[in-house]
């Protein structure tokens, strides 16, 4: 069963998909459902008996199309709509062990075009308002399965956060004649200490208004909706900065950094949203090496964030870790 | 400690061949060919062809 119900209090859809309480859950890595099919013993999700990079649609799906009918009726108060949608799983690889911080500047670049058609193809579609790129890594994250993959979700409305950055875009544009981002970026630029990385093409920051201790921010330099206006060169460079900040993130306590890694573009519903700006948000949890940090009674009560630490401080220490220059010819490519 | 190598300069062709699943769903393979020598990095079993990208569907 799958259904949007409206919460009339926030005025936001929850998506109800009690069918995935089902889902597999962190099988034996002998039974990995995102291998190859290397035996016809055991067939996965994939068929083939390797692959560079597959894309499929979820077999417990949040959202579908066709939708079933909703399992309730909907009320004046309580509207219900069908949950239609997409949901794909992003092999990034047929290895199973390791991570996308073990994949090559090549590979992530490869990644990065799939994105790029996954957003065309997904967000071309009439019953698609706007397409979410992220990947969830790491099991305090609630990862169910550890062979290295992303997430897309295709989504019938435009999700909450970014309704509220849109409309902080817009403000901000009306008022200033400016887009609010290239503002942030200028700022961040100025001010230098926040910057963790950067190239010819992307700055990334623990940003001013950081809400996790090791939260960082990735901003194309130039005013893009989105990845489909990005030059090859674009492309490249955001493989090679993506690729910094994993292995910053692996080296700076010598851990496979747990992460949530969304990427946010202008909606796909055929409007103009010229006042956005495309960037990639890194959620990490944790706020030392064995510490993490909850969505507890403030967070998840009151929408606001503690953040025990200082952007500054953090993006510090990221800055340190390794590579802590920009020499290295893989950043500028 | 971790590291990388460098990427080649040029950017491969990519690939795309959907096929639909027993129970009605699509998967989409995606491969990449070297533009130097016209070869595919991992070429998925049963999936032909080269050449420029192509969606079948």
């Amino acid at each position: 069963m799958s259904e949007l119900r409206w919460h009339p209090i926030l005025e936001e859809w929850v998506i109800t998909a009690t069918h995935r309480q089902d889902r597999t859950f962190l099988p034996p890595d002998d039974y990995c459902p995102l291998c190859p099919t290397r035996s016809p013993d055991y067939p996965t999700e994939i068929p083939a008996e390797d692959y560079e990079i597959v894309t499929f649609e979820n077999r417990f799906p949040s959202l579908q199309h066709p939708p079933p009918d909703p399992a309730v009726r909907d009320t004046e108060l309580y509207r219900v709509r069908r949950a239609e949608g997409i949901c794909e799983v992003v092999c990034y690889t047929s290895r199973h062990t390791g991570t996308l911080t073990d994949a090559s500047v090549e590979e992530i670049r490869n990644l990065v075009e799939v994105w790029t058609d996954r957003f065309q193809e997904l967000g071309s579609k009439n019953f698609v308002d706007y397409v979410l790129i992220f990947e969830n890594k790491g099991q305090v994250i609630g990862v169910t399965l550890t062979h290295p993959h992303g997430q897309i979700y295709a989504f019938p409305f435009i999700p909450p956060k970014i309704q509220r950055e849109l409309r902080s875009a817009s403000r901000y544009m009306a008022k200033r004649h400016r887009c609010l981002f290239c503002d942030i970026i200028n700022e961040e630029i100025t001010d230098g200490r926040r910057v963790v990385v950067e190239n010819n093409s992307f700055v990334a920051v623990v940003p001013f208004f950081a809400r996790f201790p090791y939260e960082v921010y990735v901003f194309s330099r130039e005013h893009h909706q989105t990845m489909l206006t990005f030059s090859k060169k674009e492309r490249r460079d955001l493989a090679g900065i993506l690729k910094a900040i994993l292995l910053k993130y692996d080296n700076l306590w010598g851990i496979s950094m747990p992460y949530m890694m969304i990427m946010h573009q202008a909606p796909t519903d055929g409007r103009n949203y010229d006042h956005y700006h495309y960037h990639i948000e890194f959620h990490p949890p944790h706020r030392t090496k064995d510490k993490l940090k909850y969505l507890a009674g403030c967070e998840t009560g009151a929408g606001t964030y503690i953040n025990d630490t200082l952007a500054e401080e953090k993006a510090a220490e990221l800055r340190r870790a390794e590579p802590s220059t920009l020499e290295k010819t893989f950043l500028e490519l | 400690m971790r590291s990388c190598n460098e990427p080649s300069e040029e950017a491969p062709v990519m690939r795309k061949e959907r096929i639909i699943l027993e129970d009605g769903r699509y998967l989409i393979y995606y491969s990449f060919v070297d533009q130097k020598n016209n070869t595919t990095t991992s070429q998925p079993d049963g999936q032909g062809g080269e050449g420029q990208a192509e969606d079948n569907n």
